[in-house]
């Protein structure tokens, strides 16, 4: 996914700096000086449909690049590893595979684990209004939305600690409405799942 | 003073527009100010949470609904006439009752603030479940979207006005294809907005039976759906910020072609663009959904890509309109080539966000907040300045000062990019939009200190510029008729023009009828 | 005011095109598909109504080369310079939303007032 940040961010850069020098140039070239007189054109057909044609082109490129990059992203292959996270006003509660749940508060963020090198599903509810589960590290959010399951996988592939939030505004406490997804090696998680919750790796 | 309040003359109706828009850009600017101080620093207590909701969704809602829209539509209502060579509009007393029904639209948004529970805290977008949820009594909430179905109902009936005006109005010779870009400009939004506002009636509407009438449109609970909201509420957006940009389009276009002494590069171009732009607008709407899960994201991704082709043609007529012309960079000329600076970036961030997996990442974050201040303020609010310096002249007989309004003009473009461009890296960093406080982490309060330093450039610059129109009025020098050597039918009548416009209608042969 | 319903035209088509291209490709989800259909059909109704009224109009703008002196006399509309209704109808607007909600009292003043602003424009019309 960082791909796609990359290649689009040297395009804008590209565009951005090509049109800059047009306008800068005009700016410069042609100030009205005394004795300038202004050429009198109002079109130029092969010009116009050239910048009709190349930015056509482009966006069709930068779609096949945006479509390759989503579409495993979006893609669900049900992996036996599956969380629940439900988000309310204003936390995250998270119940893992064996019955484990754990819940936060706006001044206790909790914590989320996942294991490492593993895809995991998450299954993601909310009980009141829209929420969104974003983790930066991840490049990733997904909405919480009442009356709907969001299901997609992540598949992490290094440990850390990643503080991550509710993005989608949600009232009061919106600004505080946190949490840390802590990625552990998959030896950790195990122990975590069996210790019920109870063990913090 | 009675004689303003019941006034159908589409000049001071114009005008009249101006002095609203601009006491809400001042109470807008002022919330703004406010947030930048609240988020100078990590953890302030400048607001507390409630507070702060509010002022966002006001500042938001002030900005889109009652400065930047209104903006727009009060412009035409002075200038389509004049530049098309019209006694008046086609409906002047409906036109009254749309400047009117904006004004009490708008003061019945910040009535909310008066309530118990205080004004609308939603955002400006105000989504189902959150909207139904009651804080205090609610009324401002409420409050909120009947100001805002009466502000729509305004642009629907000025919309028509103005498209029924363009049609038949028009003066002898004076052709379509010969009608300024700006009158274009204006055809193509109000057709976006017969097309839009109706969808965000219904929106506002059901909201209020929800909230008021025990309906579920929005409620899961009772088998309604939070996402239809989205669907209808971004069924008008999208559009609307089209609305908020295609005007600001039109004035860019004619203060370039006039400070270049040239005519409009590819005016055929610029009209089938501008409709373009319109009718694809209409099928991009759930870009702004794109995290939901419940969208076809390829296909609006796919839609929104094709957006930037005809804003691209646009791009190449302003600079083709420049080029070998002989560039006066007059105070109106300055605040276009701003313009055209800032909605680059705009542009740019904003095909960036059409992808679905970097918006994944920047949906909701900083990263889209400095998107859309690019593309409203860097870019509307810039032309609205520009339009501003280029049209006083002829609104009032008197001019603004040059030196003062380059000053204006540093201020602004300095300030605003000072405060914007950190915001870029802030969302990139992960940085949620609509808080009130951040943590202490990476860089966060270092660029969210340079953003509250630009705004406070920012504010200094509007504060100049409304000092400069304090000095016009007092100064009056006299303008004339085309103080700026322009070439549209307005600049052929007095300044201000006189009742109905016209004493003798000039022939209109072409394009450029003043020259 | 070929223009005018070539634009509309145009628009009609595109609007059934891109609903009948999002029905396909959203998989039928509703709300977009009807938004978009409806506003293929009413774009196609104020085309059929241009094309109707273009038939016997003639407008003086459509003709390049027309003259003051050939456009003299046509009667364009109503132009009142003064009206107090529309400011007053933007009140009762005001008053109707407020008595919908809470003040029904107020509601009903709002309808009456608004009655009668629409009447005494009428008349105004009339007079002018």
């Amino acid at each position: 996914m960082r791909t796609d940040w990359y290649i689009f961010i040297a395009a804008g850069v590209a565009v951005g700096i090509f049109v800059y020098v047009c306008i800068g140039w005009c700016l410069i070239a042609y100030r009205d000086r005394s004795g300038r007189v202004a050429e009198q054109f109002e079109n130029n057909k092969p010009l116009e449909i050239l910048y009709l044609v190349i930015p056509l082109l482009m966006v069709f490129a930068l779609f096949g690049v945006t479509y390759a990059i989503e579409m495993p992203i979006d893609r669900v292959t049900g992996p036996p590893n599956r969380i629940a996270v439900t988000a309310f006003r204003w936390s995250w509660r998270f119940e893992y595979p064996n019955g484990t749940s754990t819940a936060g508060t706006p001044t206790k963020p909790p914590t989320l684990y996942l294991p490492v090198g593993r895809s995991t599903q998450i299954e993601l509810r909310s009980d009141d209004v829209t929420h969104s589960f974003w983790v930066p590290a991840f490049l990733f959010k997904r909405d919480a939305i009442p009356g709907m399951i969001n299901v997609f996988d992540v598949t992490p592939n290094r440990t850390g600690r990643f503080v991550s939030r509710c993005a989608q505004f949600c009232g009061l406490d919106h600004a505080l409405m946190s949490f840390v997804v802590e990625v552990v090696p998959q030896s950790t998680y195990a122990r975590y799942l069996a210790g019920n919750g109870t063990v913090t790796p | 003073m009675i004689e303003w309040l019941t006034t159908t003359d589409h000049k001071k109706i114009g005008i009249m527009y101006v002095v609203f828009v601009l006491a809400f850009f001042v109470i807008a600017g002022v919330l703004a100010g406010l947030i930048r101080a609240q988020l100078a620093v990590p953890n302030n207590t400048l607001l507390g949470a409630h507070a702060y909701n509010q002022v966002f969704t006001l500042h938001g809602t002030a900005m889109i609904f009652l400065v930047i829209a209104p903006f727009g539509f009060g412009l035409a209502n002075f200038l389509v006439p004049l530049q098309i060579g019209a006694p008046d509009v086609a409906f002047p007393r409906l036109n009254a009752a749309g400047l009117w029904l904006f004004v009490l639209g708008g003061l019945t948004v910040f009535a909310g603030l008066a309530t118990y529970g205080g004004a609308a805290a939603t955002g400006w977008t105000a989504y189902a479940p959150l909207n139904e949820y009651f804080v205090g009594t609610g009324a401002g909430q409420d409050l909120f979207f009947i100001g805002l179905l009466m502000t729509s109902i305004s642009t629907i009936l000025t919309s028509i006005n103005l498209l029924v005006t363009v049609f038949l109005l028009r003066a002898p010779g004076m052709t379509m294809w010969r009608i300024p870009i700006f009158t274009w400009e204006i055809v193509a939004t109000s057709l976006l907005v017969l097309m839009a506002f109706p969808s965000l009636a219904a929106a506002f509407a059901m909201a209020l039976i929800d909230r008021h009438m025990g309906a579920h449109f929005f409620d899961p609970a009772f088998g309604g759906n939070p996402v239809l909201y989205q669907h209808l509420f971004w069924f008008f957006g999208h559009p609307e910020v089209y609305v908020l940009i295609l005007p600001y389009f039109g004035m860019i276009t004619e203060i370039i072609a006039t400070f270049s002494r040239k005519p409009v590069f590819g005016y055929v171009g610029m009209v089938i663009s501008a409709f373009a732009i319109a009718g694809l607008s209409l099928g991009v709407w759930a870009h702004h959904m794109f995290t939901t899960g419940a969208v076809s994201n390829p296909f609006f991704s796919a839609v929104s890509f094709l957006i930037a082709v005809p804003t691209g043609v646009k791009f190449v007529n302003w600079i083709g309109t420049m080029w070998k012309g002989a560039i006066s960079l007059t105070v109106p000329m300055l605040f276009a080539v701003g313009f055209l600076l800032n909605f680059l970036i705009g542009g740019i961030t904003g095909v960036m966000i059409a992808s679905p997996p970097i918006d994944y990442q920047a949906h909701d974050s900083y990263f889209i907040v400095q998107h859309f201040h690019y593309t409203i303020g860097g870019g509307s609010l810039f032309a609205l300045f520009g339009a501003l310096y280029f049209w006083f002249p002829k609104m009032f007989g008197f001019r603004l000062d040059e030196r003062l309004g380059r000053w204006v003009f540093a201020l602004l473009f300095l300030g605003f990019n000072a405060t914007f461009i950190p915001m870029g890296f802030m969302g990139m960093e992960g940085m949620a939009r609509r808080v009130y406080t951040y943590p202490a982490v990476g860089h966060l309060p270092m660029l969210n200190a340079i953003a509250t330093l630009g705004s406070a450039l920012m504010a200094l610059g509007a504060i100049l510029f409304f000092v400069e129109v304090l000095l016009a009025v007092r100064r009056r020098i006299p303008a004339g008729d085309n103080p700026w050597g322009a070439y549209t039918l307005e600049w052929m009548t007095s300044s201000p023009p006189p009742e109905f416009n016209f004493e003798t209608l000039p022939a209109v042969r072409s394009r450029r009828p003043a020259l | 005011m070929k223009t005018f319903v070539g634009l509309f035209a145009t628009a009609a088509a595109f609007g059934f095109a891109i609903a009948i291209a999002y029905w396909y490709v959203a998989h039928k989800e509703a709300a977009g598909t009807v938004l978009l259909g409806i506003m293929g059909a009413a774009l196609t109704f104020t085309a059929t109504y241009a094309l109707a009224a273009e038939r016997e109009a003639k407008l003086e703008g459509d003709n390049p080369n027309e003259t003051n002196e050939e456009a003299a006399g046509d009667v364009l509309g109503v132009f009142t310079t003064q009206s107090p209704w529309p400011i007053l109808i933007a009140f009762c607007t005001l008053a109707l939303f407020v008595g919908l909600l809470w003040v029904p009292v107020l509601g009903a003043a709002g309808l009456v007032g608004m009655l009668l602003c629409f009447w005494r424009l009428g008349a105004e019309s009339a007079r002018v």
